[in-house]
């Protein structure tokens, strides 16, 4: 359905076409319509071709995919705790939930500033892309606009100018867009490299000291239950079970650790990645970032996979 | 003056040392009366606890100072799904874009009454007669 103001647009236009001052109107459809895609097509040449921001969307997906390890690890604090207690129980009676309430009421903070910097990355991956803007959808209304253009009751542009426009007009339209993205990214990143930089040091923190720690005092309560069974001196299949059981739990902590490690080692390849795209703000579709990014990607893949068998 | 988060941690990793001390104390001496070795794994139990009293006080530090550098991250976040917001509202700059080739054919036929209607036009389309920000004006700025 015409708006009010096309169907004045229209009507405007056309009751212009029979004013005495109006050229011949053979001459007119062929005539501004050539001048006037001149007119787009020096527009064209001037413009700087569209950025390609690939890299940097990558980086963003990569980086939130790496950063959803985390919670696993979060998780596994408090379960640590309950795995020592199993071995070790403590020693004023408290049930192992109760002894570990800490290590579960300190879980929301922890997952928060994961959450803020996932909630980062994807807004930057999406600035970054341009899937959420319809530029077909946005090119079929224009072009519906200029075929009903008319003079004097005939329709300026023919098919294939249509076409030609709303195609030149979708490059202008994405070379704009593109600006404004490039732009809106230098922004965010000039200013959030040095917030990224102190929140990847504090998770590294976390990970590479506490939960690290954590696991070494469970370590340290398994041993301790070894001890004992050594103590009862008497060799029953309790025992030996016990010793296995010591065993597998020994091995599953080594485990754990490798998987926090590679969890760090992401941090670190995050904390890089934001560092060139803050180097490489004024030019994020160079192919020297992409190769930076693409390097980092590299690394981060297997680390990922390594932390995803753990959890 | 309070203890930071590296002190929580300095103080978490020397009573875990000590519990570890303890556990190869205990193994390297079978010989203690059970007396004896419940009481120092008694000491053992408490340089535990403590160790993840102190972790957990040196993640709650931790957290307490990233809260700022946190909503700075957050408020970018928010500012980037604006801008998303505007990119996605580019039909107001496509109007424009219409508006735009009416004047352009309009000048070109040199019909002053279709000129100054393709400048109204324009006019309307640029000045934001639609509801929302304008996108034309954010990807210019």
């Amino acid at each position: 359905m015409e708006t009010p103001t096309k169907m004045r647009r229209k009507l405007s236009i056309r009751q212009a076409g029979y004013s005495p001052l109006s050229p011949p109107s053979n001459g007119l459809s062929s005539a501004p319509s050539r001048r006037l895609l001149s007119i787009l097509i020096v527009a064209l040449l001037v413009l700087p071709s569209c950025a390609d921001f690939g890299p940097v969307k990558d980086y963003a997906a990569l980086s939130k995919q790496a950063s959803a390890g985390y919670s696993g690890i979060i998780d596994d604090m408090y379960q640590s705790c309950l795995r020592s207690a199993e071995f070790d129980p403590p020693s004023n009676a408290d049930t192992p939930e109760k002894h570990c309430v800490e290590w579960k009421e300190i879980q929301p903070g922890l997952l928060h500033v994961e959450s803020t910097l996932q909630d980062y990355l994807v807004a930057v991956g999406k600035l970054a892309g341009n899937e959420t803007i319809s530029y077909d959808k946005n090119l079929d209304s224009l072009r519906n606009e200029v075929e009903d253009i008319k003079l004097s009751g005939k329709s300026v542009f023919g098919s294939k100018q249509v076409d030609a426009i709303a195609g030149l007009a979708g490059f202008l339209l994405k070379a704009a867009t593109d600006g404004y993205r490039q732009r809106q990214l230098e922004r965010t990143f000039s200013a959030q490299n040095e917030n990224v930089k102190t929140l990847t040091a504090a998770l590294k923190d976390i990970i590479a000291h506490d939960y690290e720690k954590r696991l070494e005092n469970e370590e340290i309560a398994i041993e301790a239950f070894r001890v004992r069974l050594h103590r009862a001196s008497d060799q029953s299949l309790a025992v030996e079970i016990g010793m296995r059981q010591v065993q597998e739990h020994l091995w599953d902590i080594e485990k754990r650790k490798e998987a926090a490690e590679n969890y760090v080692k992401t941090l670190d390849l995050i904390a890089k990645g934001h560092q060139q795209l803050f180097e490489h703000k004024k030019d994020l579709g160079s192919k020297e970032l992409s190769k930076l990014l693409w390097d980092d990607a590299s690394e981060m893949i297997p680390l990922i996979h390594g932390i995803q068998k753990a959890f | 003056m309070p203890l930071t988060a590296d002190d929580f941690r300095s103080l978490a990793d020397q009573f875990s040392g000590l519990a570890n001390s303890i556990v190869v104390f205990e193994e390297k001496n079978p010989q203690l009366s059970d007396s004896d070795f419940q009481a120092i794994d008694h000491m053992r139990k408490v340089a535990l606890d403590q160790s993840d009293k102190f972790l957990i006080a040196a993640i709650q530090q931790t957290l307490k100072d990233l809260n700022a550098p946190l909503a700075r991250i957050s408020n970018a976040t928010v500012k980037m799904n604006e801008s998303l917001k505007n990119l996605n509202n580019i039909g107001k700059a496509i109007s424009i874009a219409s508006a735009g080739i009416q004047l352009g054919v309009a000048i070109l036929s040199g019909q002053m009454p279709a000129i100054t209607q393709a400048i109204g036009n324009l006019v309307d389309s640029s000045s934001g007669s639609g509801s929302g920000s304008s996108p034309g004006s954010e990807i210019s700025s």
